[in-house]
């Protein structure tokens, strides 16, 4: 864990919205608190509190006072509407560029994707990047 | 940025060198004092015991050759004290005055204890020479009685004495913990210089270096002086100590 | 928030006429964990000396929470540095130490020392000398755990200990901060384990103050690039390149200094891999190179 150059907390945070992407973490249930999550991974406590701020900010996460932090409802959702705005510019534009490079044409790619749809396990998280 | 302590941190403001002092004095002092005289009483007895079955009469105190003792050992425990205890002192966060107070009070509590105890010990052995027809005389040999002063006098004596070997004896410690073996042991002469200065303050007529048969004549200048050059050995103590640098070269 | 703030202004030291420390303006927030690094010798004992009143320093100013630290009694019974010395009773078993540390450390947890001891395994009818190494660390730790000083230090302890004690340690460490915030300073020149904990790094060298800064932004002042290798030194080129590796026609290139964002985005774009420079790694560049300059 922590090997991008992102700032830690960046990439904590990344990874608890991959778990409630993934139906890891459910509307509800409760995060680690900050003490555990700075043992759990072995990082300053501050970092782990500045990654739940900002999710807090992102409405995925609500805090219950003196019990902890908990998935909002409809975070999963919410997250899911963002990252399909962003999934064709983040995933399917560099797939574009390099099948040009390669000389493959687009229905080379719509075959394969028809072709593999179904063979291709679900992925558990699609947020892999930031570990 | 300042930010603001609890209560409990405050509470124990300026009282370093009480809690040094009770920890110095229970875990250290009196544990080795008193196995001082629980050693050395019953080999002086035993000791008097086999001279009496050989000589017609004695003529010496027994318990006066403990003085030694109680001299030198205290003496030492001084030197351990500044080179050993210091640095643990001011390492686990007490300053360097609280530990001038606590080691000089400890010589104190210490010297007069022994001075105490000692004197006690002369009384009953008084008591014992007396019922047995002995002399109860100084050990310089000279047959004059031990308490020929008085014995209250002869007490202020030692415990003034004994003051001064563990003031001397905190002296060499600090000055070899702070300047090294080499200056250390150079200064050792300075450091013995109260002890000397006591003795010799109080010395009167005796002919050899028999500083506790002193009390027997002293007079009050002598007591006064020798007070006075406790108290600049004091004062050079805390000198010392004030700003000394706890060993830390990595 | 508790924990004492460190300030320190052109603060010089010198051993005779050697000097250990020169012209440090340093500050240390309060209620955070700060890495002091610098390699041996570097001077990091000496400053951790004078932050906890062991020596005094020859020039400049120091504060520890507002104050001149040196003989001041309420705050030198608030800062603990433990050193590898131990600074104990040796003569003693750990229990008498214990008595000896309550009276010393106006906040010290006997109950959680005691705890702690038998987590670490260590008989409190010991005495120090008695101890391995690796359990003089690990009391060593304890004792500055469960001193609960407003400002601690642990000079290089974790040194001492195994790997599995070291871990126990971080831990407790971390779990004990998060429960009583304090300010923690870990002096190291071995990082890697302790990199994530840090929230602020600084580096001595040579006794002087190399860089303080957050730990965050040391990240980002490094990057490794990875890929095939006229791509990577076709985007390195004007980079200050501090080291390559090359595996057959795979190059990755270390890179420091302020990077441009929007370059290395393009360069993950053109297939190169963009890593994080592990704390380790700029350290000993930074401390070589300023070496180089020097000689």
């Amino acid at each position: 864990m922590f090997e991008g150059r992102d700032p830690i907390y960046h990439q904590i945070a990344e990874a608890i919205r991959g778990e409630v992407l993934s139906g890891a973490l459910e509307e509800e249930d409760q995060v680690m608190s900050t003490t555990q999550y700075a043992t759990t991974y072995r990082i300053n406590p501050a970092t782990a509190a500045k990654a739940f701020a900002q999710l807090v900010d992102e409405g995925v996460l609500y805090k219950r006072r003196g019990v902890g932090m908990f998935v909002a409802p409809g975070a999963a959702e919410r997250l899911r509407a963002e990252r399909r705005q962003a999934f064709f510019a983040e995933w399917l534009d560099p797939v574009i560029r390099e099948a040009r490079l390669l000389g493959l044409s687009i229905t080379d790619l719509t075959d394969y994707l028809t072709t593999h749809a179904d063979s291709t396990p679900a992925a558990t998280t699609d947020t892999e990047e930031g570990r | 940025m300042t930010t603001v302590t609890a209560a409990p941190a405050t509470r124990r403001s300026t009282r370093q060198w009480t809690s040094a002092l009770s920890y110095l004095l229970s875990g250290y002092v009196y544990m080795l004092t008193l196995w001082f005289w629980a050693i050395a009483l019953p080999v002086v007895a035993l000791i008097m015991f086999i001279v009496g079955q050989n000589v017609d009469q004695v003529t010496t105190s027994g318990v006066a050759f403990t003085h030694h003792g109680a001299l030198w050992f205290p003496f030492s425990i001084a030197i351990i004290l500044s080179v050993t205890y210091l640095p643990i002192h001011v390492a686990n966060g007490m300053t360097r005055s609280s530990f001038t107070k606590a080691a000089l009070a400890v010589n104190f509590i210490v010297g007069l204890l022994n001075a105490a105890i000692a004197t006690a010990a002369l009384l009953v052995e008084r008591e014992i020479y007396d019922a047995l027809g002995w002399v109860h005389g100084g050990n310089d040999g000279s047959g004059i009685p031990v308490f020929n002063g008085g014995v209250l006098t002869y007490a202020l004596g030692l415990a003034i004495l004994f003051l001064a070997g563990q003031v001397s004896g905190s002296l060499i410690g600090i000055s070899y913990y702070r300047l090294g073996g080499w200056k250390g042991t150079f200064l050792l002469p300075l450091g013995l210089l109260p002890l000397a200065a006591v003795g010799l303050l109080g010395l009167g007529q005796g002919v050899q270096w028999n500083p506790w048969s002193w009390t027997a004549d002293i007079a009050p200048w002598g007591t006064v002086a020798a007070v006075l050059t406790l108290i600049a050995a004091g004062v050079a103590f805390h000198v010392l100590v004030r700003d000394i640098p706890i060993d830390s070269k990595d | 928030m508790t924990g004492y703030a460190v300030h320190t202004e052109a603060l010089g030291l010198s051993y005779g006429r050697t000097p250990a420390l020169t012209a440090i303006t340093l500050d240390l927030a309060p209620g955070r964990i700060h890495g002091l690094l610098g390699r041996n010798g570097a001077g990091k004992t000496t400053l951790m000396s004078v932050l906890a009143s062991l020596r005094r320093a020859s020039e400049g100013t120091v504060r520890v929470d507002g104050q001149d630290p040196f003989e001041n009694e309420p705050v030198m019974e608030n800062v603990c540095l433990i050193r590898e010395s131990g600074d104990l009773l040796t003569d003693e078993k750990l229990t008498t130490n214990l008595n000896f540390l309550e009276g010393a450390r106006p906040r010290f947890d006997r109950a959680y020392a005691e705890s702690l001891m038998e987590d670490f395994r260590l008989n409190p009818r010991k005495k120090p000398q008695a101890l391995s190494r690796g359990q003089s660390s690990a009391f060593g730790a304890i004792v500055g755990l469960a001193s609960r000083a407003p400002l601690t230090m642990f000079d290089e302890v974790h040194l001492g200990m195994d790997a599995p004690s070291r871990q126990r340690f971080y831990d407790e460490l971390l779990r004990e901060f998060a429960e009583h915030p304090r300010t923690i300073v870990l002096s190291s020149h071995l990082i890697s384990e302790i990199e994530h904990m840090l929230e602020t790094v600084t580096i001595l060298h040579e006794g002087r103050l190399l860089l303080s800064g957050e730990a965050d932004d040391l990240h980002s002042r490094g990057a490794t690039l990875t890929g095939p290798t006229a791509v990577v030194d076709r985007h390195v080129a004007g980079l200050q390149v501090v080291g390559t590796r090359d595996l057959g026609p795979t190059r990755q290139a270390t890179v420091f200094g302020e990077l441009d964002e929007s370059a290395l985005a393009a360069a993950t774009s053109e297939g190169l891999q963009v890593g994080a420079v592990p704390l380790q790694d700029l350290f000993i560049h930074l401390t070589d190179t300023q070496t180089e300059e020097v000689s």
